[in-house]
């Protein structure tokens, strides 16, 4: 089956009843919400219903590849996966590259979404237009790999795509993740607990299907011609070299790597955390695409010395080599792997997985967490041994502390008392990811206003320091002079984070990977326009695809004020706002409540927020074309 | 004449995380002059030496310099300029 780009199909799947059927999605709802993430947002806030809860049958789960995933496009692989979060019971929106949403794509389907609990554990086996639902019993409690091998084995297919859930998601882990295709990860704020609730293990999909493109000679071109700019791009080069664990040498230069739970930012020995170490001392051992992109990120790694038995996958990623190495004090390169490994296999978050381990490392070595609470293990950072352990008894939920830490750092806080709370990293209830906010103003306030918790995956301002002249070149044109690419100022990071907030919904709506539009800027707002319109076969301006990148921002903040999210809780972790930087190049820097204050003041006015709760005046619903449908949340 | 360590991350031949070297640069040497004099006499299969100028991140003792006025800045004993190409992280 050959479909066009616009004729969008969703796929709805209630595992209560058993029944499935298909919708289609109106054109004018695709213009106006772009499709993949920005289309899940939309039904999330349509279909559920507020204060539920995110574990229940009532929560849905939505997989939307983006618009343009499945075609030509450089880099445009990627799929959302939408929910109620668990661990926040906000607004969750994740998303992953790998090769299952063009899957999804030819097997005739835009949107896969999921409601209600099935008896018994199930996974879905979709192809080509049809949708079965399957035991899957037999898979339960497996890790994604063997249970990735089992789907496929059992199905006759090596070439099917999946995205399964492993023992944590199972055991709802607040932190458990979707791996999708093996090798890429959808791991956020519990996501993979959702899934887990309504006892899906797996989505394995296979189409035969193709997509078409309305103006195709210069989709095609534009594509081609985006494409080449990508590859003459040093920073693609660079990370098709050494992967996002490459960033390592650099952090370290500018005293910007987190370590032991943020407390310190260097650690001795870290470049045995970088991708060149990597690349250097041989455990790299080959590099993965997303679909449809040339640059090859992903990494495949084997440990040399087979300290803890043999271990060869895939990763680790920056993100991790910092929560589960420098941030528990750790810079032992196989140990970093196995529990990279080790959280894909279980099915956990490597962000929120390190930083909860983390965080008890600092209890214990403060005495809030006695050995006897640590279930006799020795938790002093640096013990590679006990934070690998933790892991398995955390996806398992197992003993007072593994169960403990399975609900993430926010509620162990709340049991273990005292001042843990004010080395708990994270809010909203979602850990922070490894970018110091103390040091840049602008990634200080798009995680405190990002609506599904601290971390760098819904808007990533990476130009505001300037680091290059693109960088620069792009502060200007946002804020009308490149003077303000300078991560230490506040003035204008609010019309520097509104922008990138734009983008960044834009880039997932379509499908494109962040890294391309946020960080190398090959791909942009006018590209992404220009090829959106020659897909559909209209004409589509820049300005159209950052007012629905504004639309889906604004939708967002609309699900979280529904649930009762106010301006107050737009905060970042204490640490960040009280612990000034102690070494480096950055010591004494932070970024303190009365400068946050002063930049939401800004933002909430540029957005046409209330600046006293956060909450979307009438008047800007109404601009966007929000009000008939999130006029609820309003008071006036 | 000032004494002064470069050091790179990421750029080709001189790759793996912590290449370091010291030259000594005559009185009034800017960083713009330095950049120019490294990138010349990099080899070929050096990334610094082909990569566009405007996409190499440059800091002077730890911190991003700010490139209009910052390249312009007169080196001084000890200084320490990194060049790199900054990435992020996923």
């Amino acid at each position: 089956m050959i479909r066009d780009i616009g004729s969008q199909r969703i796929l709805n799947v209630d595992l209560s009843s058993g029944e499935t059927w298909v919708e289609e999605l109106p054109q004018e709802e695709l213009l106006r919400f772009l499709g993949g993430r920005g289309v899940a947002a939309r039904m999330l806030y349509e279909r559920v219903p507020p204060g539920i809860d995110p574990l229940g049958p009532e929560n849905i789960l939505i997989f939307s590849p983006g618009t343009l995933t499945g075609t030509s496009a450089p880099s445009s692989g990627r799929s959302s996966v939408t929910c109620k979060g668990p661990a926040t019971g906000l607004y969750l929106k994740v998303n992953a590259g790998g090769h299952l949403g063009a899957e999804l794509k030819y097997a005739g389907f835009d949107y896969l979404v999921i409601r209600g609990v099935a008896e018994h554990p199930v996974y879905l086996w979709i192809k080509d237009g049809e949708v079965e639902i399957r035991d899957a019993r037999h898979l339960w409690g497996l890790g994604t790999r063997e249970a990735d091998r089992l789907v496929k084995e059992e199905l006759g297919d090596d070439e099917i795509q999946t995205g399964l859930i492993g023992p944590a998601g199972e055991n709802k882990v607040l932190f458990s993740c979707i791996i999708f295709s093996q090798f890429s990860s959808a791991s956020r704020g519990g996501v993979g607990a959702v899934m887990g609730s309504k006892n899906l293990k797996a989505i394995a999909a296979r189409g035969s299907g193709a997509l078409r493109v309305a103006e195709g000679e210069e989709f095609f071109d534009l594509a081609a011609q985006i494409r080449q700019e990508l590859a003459q791009d040093p920073e693609m080069e660079f990370s098709y070299r050494w992967g996002t664990a490459g960033s390592i040498p650099g952090c370290v230069e500018l005293g910007q790597l987190p370590s032991y739970n943020f407390s310190r930012v260097g650690i001795d020995g870290a470049e045995k955390l970088s991708g060149q170490y990597l690349e250097d001392e041989g455990y790299l051992t080959g590099r993965e695409s997303c679909f449809s992109c040339s640059t090859a990120c992903h990494r495949f790694v084997r440990t040399k010395v087979h300290r803890y038995g043999e271990v060869q996958d895939s990763g680790p990623e920056l993100e991790t080599v910092c929560s589960l190495g420098a941030e528990c004090g750790i810079v032992d390169t196989e140990a970093v792997i196995k529990g990279n490994q080790l959280c894909n296999d279980y099915g956990l978050d490597t962000i929120s997985a390190g930083h909860v381990i983390s965080w008890a490392m600092e209890c214990y070595e403060k005495g809030l967490i006695s050995e006897k609470q640590a279930d006799g293990l020795d938790l002093h950072f640096g013990n590679d041994v006990s934070m690998l352990e933790l892991i398995r008894r955390i996806a398992s939920r197992e003993g007072l502390l593994g169960d403990l830490l399975a609900n993430g750092t926010k509620q162990a806080a709340e049991e273990v008392g005292g001042d843990s709370w004010k080395w708990a990293i994270q809010a909203k209830g979602l850990e922070q990811s490894a970018i110091d906010t103390r040091m840049a103003k602008g990634y200080a306030l798009a995680f405190a206003v990002n609506p599904r918790g601290p971390d760098h995956l819904m808007t990533e301002p990476i130009a505001e320091s300037g680091p290059t002249e693109e960088a620069r070149h792009l502060i200007g044109k946002i804020t009308g002079d490149e003077k303000y690419a300078d991560a230490t100022l506040t003035e204008k990071r609010a019309d520097i984070v509104r922008w990138h907030e734009d983008c960044y919904a834009a880039t997932d709506g379509l499908g494109f990977c962040a890294f391309t539009s946020t960080a190398s800027y090959a791909v942009n707002p006018d590209n992404m326009a220009q090829l959106l319109g020659h897909a559909l076969g209209i004409q589509f301006s820049e300005e159209q695809l950052m007012l629905a990148g504004r639309r889906i921002v604004t939708l967002e903040r609309c699900f979280n004020v529904r649930e009762g999210a106010r301006r107050e809780d737009d905060v970042l972790p204490w640490r960040m706002m009280n612990e000034p930087v102690t070494e480096g190049p950055q010591k004494g820097l932070i970024t303190d409540k009365e400068e946050l204050d002063w930049m939401l003041d800004q933002y909430y006015e540029m957005h046409g927020w209330d600046p006293q709760t956060g909450i979307p005046t009438p008047k800007t619903l109404k601009d966007l074309g929000l009000l008939e449908s999130c006029g609820d949340i309003v008071t006036d | 004449m000032p004494h002064i360590r470069l050091r790179f991350f990421g750029l080709g031949s001189r790759a793996s995380g912590s290449h370091l070297e010291t030259r000594f640069v005559p009185e009034g040497t800017t960083i713009q002059e330095l950049l120019e004099s490294v990138r010349s006499s990099a080899d070929d299969h050096d990334f610094l030496a082909r990569m566009n100028e405007r996409q190499v991140s440059i800091l002077l003792n730890g911190k991003l310099i700010r490139r209009a006025e910052g390249l312009q800045t007169i080196l001084g004993q000890e200084d320490v300029v990194t060049f790199m190409v900054l990435v992020t992280g996923g």
